[in-house]
């Protein structure tokens, strides 16, 4: 308890050395941020020491989020409404060219994405010097992150052939690695 | 050397991100707030049958007498068989066939079934969008791999991160209100959001890419892929007979004192290799469980090695109670409950600020309110039709969903839906609230039943304060020209 308690305390000051060092309001804004750090990364180590490794940078992690948001809060400004409104206008429906073009980056960030991210993981994944399990609790946990990366890239290109061509290569060469 | 990403790139990650946003943002909105909502499905499913006894201590020999009477009985009984233990956060006893429960009195006897449908359509919601199962789950997986797409977007999106990472500016403009909630939210919640995302995405993605993985390596053995993450079945020939249940758990003070059993499972009941496994957590663990494996007479196999075992294994046994928020107690279920009603906020308002930033706005906008505020309605009215009437609550959800996107568009007048729908919330509540007590009677009045029902009453009045929020109205430019634009000119179509 005691530990939790003092992780509590040493996020909130972490934090509030780094909204004192963002908002410039220490001289030493250098050193305040060092200072937040340092003590949020004490709070890591203290709900490790309060609840052990594995529920400790869970929680910990998940904790300074809430802790910023009461800071957010606190820094609330509260506005003159500016009184601009939207045009009201009957529902246009998107041209054949944007359907078709939307369609085809959503195939690409999607599915293929998918596809090319799986093997490319599995590829890197059956290289490693690992066993099976291994490889696999790897690939599980990397996959949705290349994936999504992937589909940024796709989403990225204003033409969806270059990331289209490098999904495909990228998967064609996972596959390559994967399956002789 | 510059770190900060240049203009063009943050203009082209924007448009990604408010591309990929726009296409998951409905999805994403009920995927998160029903997670949100099945961190406490435990808790819900007590809600949903508060006459079920309750108790934390129980007899081996009378749960052993009660497992195998019920086998014996002739009852439908399916390769595994279920007996789910008292724990303090369900202090109930259950037997469970692979389709159906019955719950168990402290004494061992069998009393009434078990029936949580409404709590089963939100968790079906939640992991499949109410979709045959398989496909269901590789779509929210999708989902999973999306939000990861999003969170990259989203950061690259944003040069002046630290910058701004405190500004919250409220009122002024609507499409700076809600950037900058979405933006806070989003930034600081971060690595809940990337931790959800991918262990999300595990629980669709871990079979195609098992499958993919054993094609490739094991001559499609996709049997032999399982075996190696979640361990082999024991070869056992034994003469049929019962399960020696009792003789196992008081097995476990000696094999595992600081463990905690939850579950005992029967595998391949009736066969010669017949045996059972005890499910137990472990303090300070966030395995589900490591299973201690006997064979019918009750001699100590072995463990399943989830909690000292592969470190891969116990990864990839690590990612339930990870996203579901279930370990630590109820302070962690508190903090997942904040963290998810934050990603909910953040699907909601980034589909809110790409509407913001238009220069018009049409039946998308009402269409988008419906389905926001119309969906804690249909929760509601769903939960009232199911616990109180009986109705099956899938159908009644999706049908008030659509009659909540049909009276928005009607009003044609965001502000004026959004306070309907909050109204709407507050009395179905109301009578759920009453329909409740009125059907269960003096079981209402249990611990359990009394939290969630207080927990309810407290959303119906944060709602009910939301519906009697500012009127102020601000009448310029197209509403004093355009009569039918007046309805809309309220702060929310402000951009």
């Amino acid at each position: 308890m005691v530990y939790a308690t003092m992780a509590v305390f040493m996020s909130a000051g972490g934090v509030a050395l780094l909204y004192a060092s963002w908002r410039t309001l220490l001289r030493r804004k250098r050193l305040a941020l060092t200072a937040g750090w340092s003590l949020i990364a004490v709070s890591f180590w203290c709900w490790n020491r309060a609840v052990g490794t594995e529920f400790g940078i869970v929680i910990a992690a998940t904790q300074l989020s809430i802790v910023a948001w009461f800071f957010v809060l606190g820094n609330r400004h509260i506005r003159r409404s500016t009184g601009r409104t939207q045009e009201p206008v009957g529902l246009n429906l998107p041209r054949f060219r944007s359907i078709l073009h939307h369609s085809g980056r959503f195939l690409v960030a999607v599915p293929l994405a998918a596809c090319s991210a799986t093997m490319l993981v599995l590829a890197t994944a059956v290289v490693l010097p690992w066993n099976d399990v291994n490889r696999l609790a790897f690939a599980v946990l990397t996959i949705p992150a290349i994936w999504g990366v992937l589909a940024y890239w796709a989403c990225l290109e204003t033409r969806l052939l270059r990331p289209a061509l490098g999904l495909v290569l990228g998967g064609t060469l996972g596959a390559v690695v994967l399956y002789i | 050397m510059r770190l900060t990403p240049s203009s063009a790139l943050v203009r082209e990650s924007l448009a990604s991100h408010s591309w990929i946003g726009l296409m998951v943002g409905a999805l994403m909105y009920l995927v998160c707030l029903s997670g949100t909502l099945a961190v406490f499905y435990p808790e819900m499913e007590r809600w949903e049958q508060p006459y079920a006894e309750e108790f934390s201590t129980f007899d081996p020999q009378a749960a052993e007498k009660a497992f195998n009477g019920f086998l014996a009985s002739g009852a439908a009984i399916t390769p595994h068989m279920f007996l789910v233990l008292p724990t303090p956060e369900v202090p109930r006893m259950r037997i469970a066939t692979e389709d159906e429960s019955w719950f168990l009195d402290a004494d061992g006897s069998i009393a009434q079934a078990e029936r949580n449908g409404w709590t089963e359509m939100l968790l079906d919601l939640h992991l499949y969008l109410h979709l045959p199962s398989s496909w269901g789950m590789i779509l929210v997986s999708a989902l999973g791999a999306m939000l990861c797409a999003l969170i990259v977007s989203g950061l690259m999106a944003h040069p002046k991160i630290f910058k701004d990472a405190f500004n919250f500016r409220t009122r002024g403009s609507r499409l700076l209100e809600q950037a900058d909630l979405h933006n806070r939210l989003s930034v600081w919640g971060v690595p809940f959001h990337l931790m959800i995302a991918i262990t999300g995405a595990y629980f669709g993605l871990a079979l195609p890419i098992l499958a993919v993985f054993a094609d490739a390596n094991h001559d499609g053995d996709r049997e032999a892929v399982i075996a190696s993450v979640f361990g082999e079945e024991p070869d056992l020939d034994q003469e049929k007979g019962p399960l020696a249940l009792g003789s196992a758990l008081q097995q476990m003070a000696i094999l595992a004192p600081e463990a905690a059993p939850f579950l005992i499972t029967a595998h391949d009941v009736g066969e010669p290799n017949q045996y059972f496994s005890i499910s137990a957590t472990h303090p300070g663990r966030m395995i589900y469980s490591e299973n201690y494996l006997f064979d019918a007479s009750g001699n100590f196999l072995r463990t399943d090695a989830f909690s000292d075992g592969e470190p891969g294994r116990q990864v990839v046994y690590s990612i339930y109670r990870l996203h579901f928020g279930h370990f630590g107690g109820l302070a962690v279920k508190v903090i997942y409950l904040l963290l998810g009603l934050a990603l909910t906020i953040v699907s909601v308002t980034g589909v809110n600020v790409w509407l913001a930033r238009r220069r018009t706005r049409n039946h998308l906008n009402n269409l988008w309110v419906g389905i926001v505020w119309g969906t804690p309605v249909a929760l509601v009215l769903s939960a009232f039709t199911q616990v109180v009437l009986g109705i099956p609550s899938t159908g009644v959800l999706w049908l008030t969903i659509l009659a909540a996107a049909m009276v928005s568009i009607r009003l044609h007048n965001e502000k004026r839906a959004s306070r309907t729908l909050q109204a709407a919330f507050v009395v179905a509540t109301g009578l759920l609230l009453v329909g409740y007590g009125v059907r269960f009677g003096s079981d209402a009045m249990t611990p359990a039943a009394l939290v969630a029902n207080a927990s309810l009453l407290a959303t119906a009045l944060v709602f009910g304060a939301m519906a009697r929020g500012r009127r102020d109205v601000v009448p310029t430019g197209a509403a004093m020209r355009r009569p039918e634009a007046s309805a809309s000119l309220t702060p929310d179509t402000r951009p």
